[in-house]
């Protein structure tokens, strides 16, 4: 069994999301900030006369907020009928891998990242971090949000 | 024979010098004087001693007539200034030819026997006794008289003659002495008569040895100063030479420096054409320098543009990739029918990935081009300050060729004055030298002449104690 992911930069590390969870890519354009929201929510976007929720992936994943341009992408996810923008650096490729080499990340780390990863493999050189799309979204303030 | 004036002997004789008595003798003289000179020469010819006194009988007949001339003339023309002129000259010739008085005498102690003859017995007178007698008496006191005269006279020449002889010796001695040379000889002692003569040649003898002793010390001075003299030529001559080489040399290093301000000259005419042309280039540079600062500026322009394209491009390639992506999203949830799809996407987005690379590549080119230009920029306007450097130095430069150029003229004025100057220097040099060589000929020619007069006083002895010993003081000389 093969994973396909689509792979993309953030803060300088390599992360992958399962193709089938995206379901477009598209380049940034000014967010609308929202009250009350969490720091990791950029704000919102008009999708085609919808409303999406933009997602700060650094700030989500601990790191400093990115400083967006046109040139950062915004990857637009379905997840139980909920879509949701996240904000990467750069989007690189569509890859797939091989499920066995999907290795589970230690357990019992207390860092944020580990606990929004699927696993992590191998690709050529680097390392790509797969990440869970459903740990990601599960939050109660985003929910509020949407 | 001094002329003493007649008339004092004739008034001491008593007679006048024309008397009535004349006429008388006159004709006895003109009767018996040739017969009386004819017993006379007869008698003087038979005696060889005094005929020998003749050279030829041509000569004695001329004697014998200038004697019967003199008589007759005596007597017709008076005892005057002619009597004595012819006296006189009788008694020089018989002085000449050495006829001694006393035969003189005796003649005419002969001749006046047939005059006294002829006086007191003329003519048949003589026959008669008493006058024979009388003129016995008359012949017999004037011959003793005559004889008393003579003997008298010759004493008393005999004395004179013992006298001169003396002066003769004394002086004939000294004056040998002189004729070899010796001038260290005593002072001749002469007879009280001949005091002064004694006196002048004494006071002579020495005023000579005086005057060759200067001589021989000025002879030697003369020496000395002509070899000084000759050393001082030959040195001036020798010196005069070495000048004349040295401004040989002179004359040429000056030729030589001439020939080196010539090609200064040219050489800094040449300079001054190099730095016009430097001038102009230097300019040219400035300008080509303006225009690249624009053609740069002009560069700096047209990548502003470029990269505003390749941001266009670029953002076009973005597009494309995400375009392609999406692509390949949706060929993948298309699942199997999707998958030719997602390889044209996939073709599609490394096309867009090779053209942001590239468009990356073209601006960093950019970026890089620009640095370079920038710094081009900046090269080019210190090269331009560098030309405005050089253009500075080259004026200067040109300022200090033409104050060189001026002191080359300067130059070439004085090294021409210099030049004059070594030519009469050459020229004096020349002229001295000749000069040297006269001066050379003169003192050897004074030399050689203060030789030859020590040589002429060289036959001179002076006086042993005399510091003028012309011998002694020459010698060393006449050796050197």
């Amino acid at each position: 069994m093969r994973h396909e992911l689509i792979t993309f930069g953030v803060s300088g590390q390599l992360f992958g999301l399962d193709i089938m969870t995206i379901r477009e890519i598209r380049a940034w354009s000014p967010v609308t900030r929202l009250p009350r929201v969490p720091e990791y929510v950029a704000g919102v976007v008009n999708l085609r006369g919808a409303v999406l929720p933009v997602v700060d992936l650094a700030v989500r994943l601990g790191w400093p907020p990115t400083d967006a341009t046109p040139r950062n992408p915004i990857i637009v996810t379905e997840l139980d009928d909920q879509s949701r923008g996240l904000i990467v650096h750069d989007v690189n490729d569509i890859v797939s891998i091989s499920a066995e080499d999907l290795q589970q990340p230690e357990t019992g780390r207390e860092d944020t990242i580990t606990n929004f990863l699927t696993g992590v493999a191998p690709l050529g050189e680097e390392m790509v971090m797969v990440l869970d799309l459903a740990k990601l979204m599960r939050d109660d303030e985003l929910e509020l949000a949407a | 024979m001094a002329h003493r004036p007649l008339s004092e002997r004739l008034e001491y004789y008593g007679i006048k010098a024309r008397d009535p008595a004349y006429k008388g003798v006159s004709r006895a003289v003109r009767k018996r004087i040739d017969t009386a000179l004819d017993v006379f020469y007869a008698e003087l010819a038979s005696r060889e001693n005094l005929a020998a006194k003749f050279e030829n009988p041509e000569m004695m007949r001329r004697a014998r007539n200038a004697q019967s001339n003199h008589w007759i003339s005596v007597f017709e023309q008076g005892v005057d200034d002619r009597f004595r002129d012819r006296a006189a000259h009788i008694g020089a010739v018989h002085a000449r030819i050495g006829l001694e008085p006393k035969w003189y005498v005796g003649s005419y102690a002969r001749l006046l026997e047939h005059l006294i003859e002829e006086i007191v017995a003329p003519g048949w007178k003589r026959f008669l006794p008493w006058k024979r007698a009388e003129a016995r008496r008359v012949v017999a006191l004037i011959k003793v008289s005559l004889l008393d005269i003579e003997v008298a006279l010759s004493s008393y020449f005999f004395d004179l003659k013992g006298k001169v002889s003396s002066v003769n010796e004394g002086l004939g001695s000294a004056l040998s002495s002189l004729a070899s040379g010796e001038l260290a000889i005593e002072p001749v002692k002469l007879p009280n008569e001949y005091e002064q003569v004694e006196k002048d040649f004494n006071t002579t003898i020495e005023t000579l040895q005086e005057t060759i002793g200067a001589v021989v010390q000025n002879v030697r001075t003369i020496r000395t100063g002509s070899a000084e003299i000759r050393s001082a030529s030959d040195d001036l001559a020798r010196r005069t030479e070495e000048q004349a080489a040295n401004l040989e040399e002179t004359a040429a290093a000056i030729a030589e420096t001439n020939q080196r301000i010539q090609d200064t000259a040219a050489t800094t005419n040449s300079a001054s054409g190099t730095i016009a042309a430097a001038t102009q280039i230097a300019d040219d540079g400035s300008s080509i320098v303006a225009q690249a600062v624009s053609a740069m500026d002009q560069i700096e322009k047209s990548s502003e543009e470029i990269n505003n394209i390749i941001s266009v491009i670029d953002s076009i390639a973005f597009q494309t990739n995400l375009l392609a992506l999406n692509a390949g999203v949706e060929a993948a949830r298309a699942g199997e029918t999707g998958k030719g799809f997602a390889v044209v996407a996939s073709e599609v987005r490394a096309l867009a990935q090779r053209c942001a690379e590239a468009a990356d590549d073209v601006k960093g080119l950019i970026s890089a081009s620009s640095e370079h230009v920038s710094s081009g920029v900046d090269l080019v306007k210190r090269s331009g300050e560098s030309f405005d450097a050089i253009t500075k130095g080259v004026t200067e430069l040109q300022t200090s060729i033409r104050a060189i150029a001026e002191s080359t003229e300067i130059q070439a004025t004085s090294i021409s004055q210099i030049t004059t100057t070594v030519r009469d220097l050459d020229n004096s040099t020349q002229q001295n030298a000749a000069m040297a060589e006269q001066c050379t000929a003169a003192a050897a020619s004074l030399a050689s002449e203060a030789e030859r007069l020590g040589e002429s006083v060289g036959h001179f002895s002076l006086a042993s104690h005399d510091q003028y010993d012309a011998h002694q003081l020459l010698a060393p000389s006449i050796a050197a």
